[in-house]
């Protein structure tokens, strides 16, 4: 901590040290700083600037913690022709994610009965915690190739959603360069049955009111209102990701790669070598799954509106679906020159400003929207990117954890974390009582704090507070 | 002369399950596995005998599982105890030496000690209750063994140590903002390994039957592989909380003499 220097607003430069190629550059507060441990993810963050070809900075966000080789809440971008590409900086669950859409109706209409009634259908119909699946016969190898290749356009063409919602989705539901030949069985046997699960750990789908409006011309152009209804889904690659990681990180260290490295998780291929290129083809895939499971997700709770409520699926609008975990590529303007990286974004999401090609005609005049998903209990964020180059256009993902799981655990063992919740005024399904018990508010570090020190270091502006009522937990 | 009803006996650690079927359910802090049972006995004569009595071999609790549900005494048609069989996931051999010499010793020591096989479990609950329900309800779990005490018989089914011979614990869960995190301890990479799953398996249970023999192990990496293995295989049989076990860390050598590793977990 005591290296680090402050040089703009809630930005500190963390400077070069022996084997760095570059420094690194942390967003947080002051306040932010003293609050978290900082010396670990620091670590990580120097590590990450030893690795060939990384360009700029090792980037982390307001919402760091300890990560696989590199920090959660960390952005590298390694240059295209001579850089490196590493599965731990994408992280394992390749592809998680966060989508929102709205509902058009104010929460406060729904009566007690029919929120309760929302709740347990959505249980029912989307699988959450260990174990659950939908009981179909699961994917075929023809389904994946067609997932690698259409991305969440796969699931619209089955159903699951409307041909409208791929404006609104990151890289139109899409990374391009899958091979599902790049795929080990496993990982295939691992998803077979997973699409439209949210699975366990910190992922969830929420239902909430739209508290509060900080932009309110960009809301306006969103269609975001005050006191409406909102929907926020956590989910992404599940088993088929974590296999497609855990495969690569197995090959690239039998390559020898991680030899040299300070920490064997950061292993890395050049991104021109045969297995850099096949390991993007897999990622890719596991990237698409992502996108169509959590438009799966989308169907299934939109379906759920219907039978309870009776809102048309199709008046309930996706505003915008990010991915957290990925490696991208992107061309920036370096030294005048014309430059395509290779953004790995750990914990960090893409926050493209006005005016960015990529972005749909939706987004053009806006910038990106970017969600940032705080805890059940307190608040969600939806922002607008500002497309600040310092970060490669990046903003945080998260409020990011405050406490271990193994200290949340403790603090609420033996209590009623439901009844809590209630008095919060959230209503909570859970598969299990751990997971609750680990992912209680307090284990997370207050998420208006975070986004506050995006907005002040320039890399995205709040839009609006998102306050979480109905939420169902792996 | 202070009588007291004593027995030497290793301290039992499981993921014990939350309930029971009917039964005189021992409290999980004071189950254990006896390996000399003394009777009402002496306590100044046993005390003077304690600092000669041999020390276990092994620096590090033993990891083993229950396998089967035991009503004891075999046989009977009106069984008084229920307790859970003891399968070793490496060699008991250890233990079951170190019961015999402790048994040899304690009768060189002119103790009258019950010389038939020992029979490595733990009484989980007394009589009254039903067989068909302890049967049900059964399902393997993960256990290890760790110190050894002289325990006192407080009536109760109440046990407790006046003695102890420590002996780490195979694994400890740690503080970490990763996802989860543990220390495992081994005397060698095998040992390390088996207490690697032995961690998992004491959050998630039914990994316990994804246990692989440990063979050919040379390197930190080789335990990852395996325990990854393990985790693939049980997610895509069952499901399974955990995701992967994160390539991090360095084997450290502890001032007694055994490896320590940080083992991250993804979740």
């Amino acid at each position: 901590m005591s290296k680090l220097r402050k040089i703009k607003p809630a930005t500190y430069l963390l400077p070069k040290e022996e084997g760095m190629l570059v420094p690194g550059l942390v967003i947080a507060t002051d306040e932010l700083l003293n609050d978290i441990e900082i010396d670990k993810p620091l670590e990580q963050v120097r590590n990450v600037a030893y690795l060939q070809g990384i360009v700029g900075h090792s980037i982390a966000m307001p919402d760091i913690h300890w990560g696989y080789g590199f920090p959660i809440g960390g952005v590298a971008a390694m240059d295209a022709e001579n850089g490196v590409i590493s599965p731990g900086g994408v992280g394992y669950d390749i592809n998680c994610g966060v989508r929102l859409a709205l509902v058009p109706k104010p929460f406060k209409e729904f009566s007690e009965t029919t929120k309760n009634n929302l709740l347990a259908a959505i249980f029912q119909s989307v699988p959450s915690g260990v174990g659950h699946s939908h009981k179909s016969k699961g994917l075929t190898d023809a389904d994946y190739r067609e997932i690698a290749e259409k991305g969440a356009r796969w699931s619209i063409q089955q159903g699951y959603g409307f041909q409208e919602d791929i404006e609104h989705i990151e890289s139109r539901g899409l990374i391009e360069g899958a091979d599902i030949g790049s795929v080990s069985e496993h990982a295939k046997e691992r998803g077979r049955k997973q699409l439209g699960t949210i699975g366990s750990g910190n992922h969830f789908v929420e239902i909430g009111e739209i508290q509060k409006i900080f932009l309110p011309e960009i809301a306006a152009a969103w269609d975001v209102k005050q006191g409406y209804t909102y929907i926020l889904i956590h989910s992404g690659s599940r088993g088929f990701g974590h296999q497609v990681c855990q495969d690569y990180l197995d090959q690239f260290i039998q390559a020898g790669y991680s030899k040299g490295l300070p920490d064997a998780q950061l292993v890395c291929a050049p991104i021109n070598s045969t297995l850099g290129q096949k390991y993007f083809a897999a990622m890719a895939c596991a990237a698409n799954y992502a996108f169509n499971n959590r438009q799966h997700i989308l169907h299934y709770v939109r379906e759920a509106f219907l039978k309870v409520c009776g809102i048309d699926p199709r008046n309930i609008k996706l505003l915008y679906d990010v991915c957290h975990n990925i490696a991208k590529f992107e061309t920036y303007m370096i030294n005048g020159q014309k430059k395509r990286l290779c953004v790995h974004r750990k914990g960090a999401t893409r926050a493209f400003g006005p005016g960015e090609k990529e972005l749909s005609d939706a987004f053009k005049t806006t910038g990106q929207p970017v969600m940032v998903p705080g805890d059940m209990g307190r608040a969600s964020h939806l922002m607008v990117g500002l497309g600040n180059e310092m970060t490669w256009c990046s903003s945080c993902h998260g409020a990011g954890r405050a406490k271990s799981r193994v200290q949340s655990m403790k603090a609420w063992k033996g209590k009623d974390v439901r009844g809590y919740m209630k008095d919060q005024g959230v209503h909570l399904l859970a598969a299990s009582y751990r997971t609750i018990a680990e992912e209680m508010p307090d284990a997370y570090k207050d998420v208006d704090k975070v986004v506050e020190a995006v907005q002040e270091a320039g890399l995205a502006n709040m839009v609006a507070r998102l306050k979480p009522h109905l939420v169902i937990k792996g | 002369m202070d009588e007291k009803r004593l027995f030497f006996g290793v301290e039992a650690h499981a993921p014990w399950p939350e309930t029971y079927p009917k039964g005189r359910v021992l409290e999980e802090s004071h189950r254990h596995m006896t390996l000399a049972f003394l009777g009402n006995v002496d306590f100044t004569k046993i005390s003077d005998v304690i600092p000669e009595l041999p020390l276990p071999s092994w620096k590090i609790g033993l990891a083993a599982m229950f396998d089967k549900p035991l009503f004891l005494p075999k046989h009977s048609r009106q069984p008084r105890v229920i307790a859970w069989h003891v399968a070793w996931l490496t060699s008991g051999q250890p233990l079951l030496d170190y019961q015999l010499q402790m048994t040899d010793f304690l009768i060189k020591q002119e103790y009258h000690l019950d010389k038939r096989p020992f029979l490595p479990h733990v009484t989980i609950a007394r009589a009254p209750f039903y067989v068909t329900d302890w049967k049900k309800h059964f399902v393997s779990i993960p256990c290890f063994f760790s110190d050894i005490h002289l325990y006192e018989s407080k009536g109760g089914l109440r046990y407790e140590p006046i003695w102890s011979a420590k002996v780490a614990s195979p694994f400890d869960e740690i503080e970490h903002t990763a996802d989860i995190a543990f220390i495992v301890r081994g005397e060698n990479l095998a040992q390390l390994y088996t207490n690697a799953l032995l961690a998992l398996a004491f959050r998630f249970p039914l990994l316990i039957n994804y246990f692989f023999e440990a063979s050919n192990l040379i390197s930190l990496n080789d335990i990852v592989k395996l325990l990854n293995e393990s985790v693939l295989k049980a997610d895509s049989d069952l499901g399974c909380p955990f995701k992967a076990i994160s390539y991090h860390g360095d084997l450290k050598q502890s001032p007694a003499g055994y490896y320590e590793w940080e083992m991250i977990v993804d979740v």
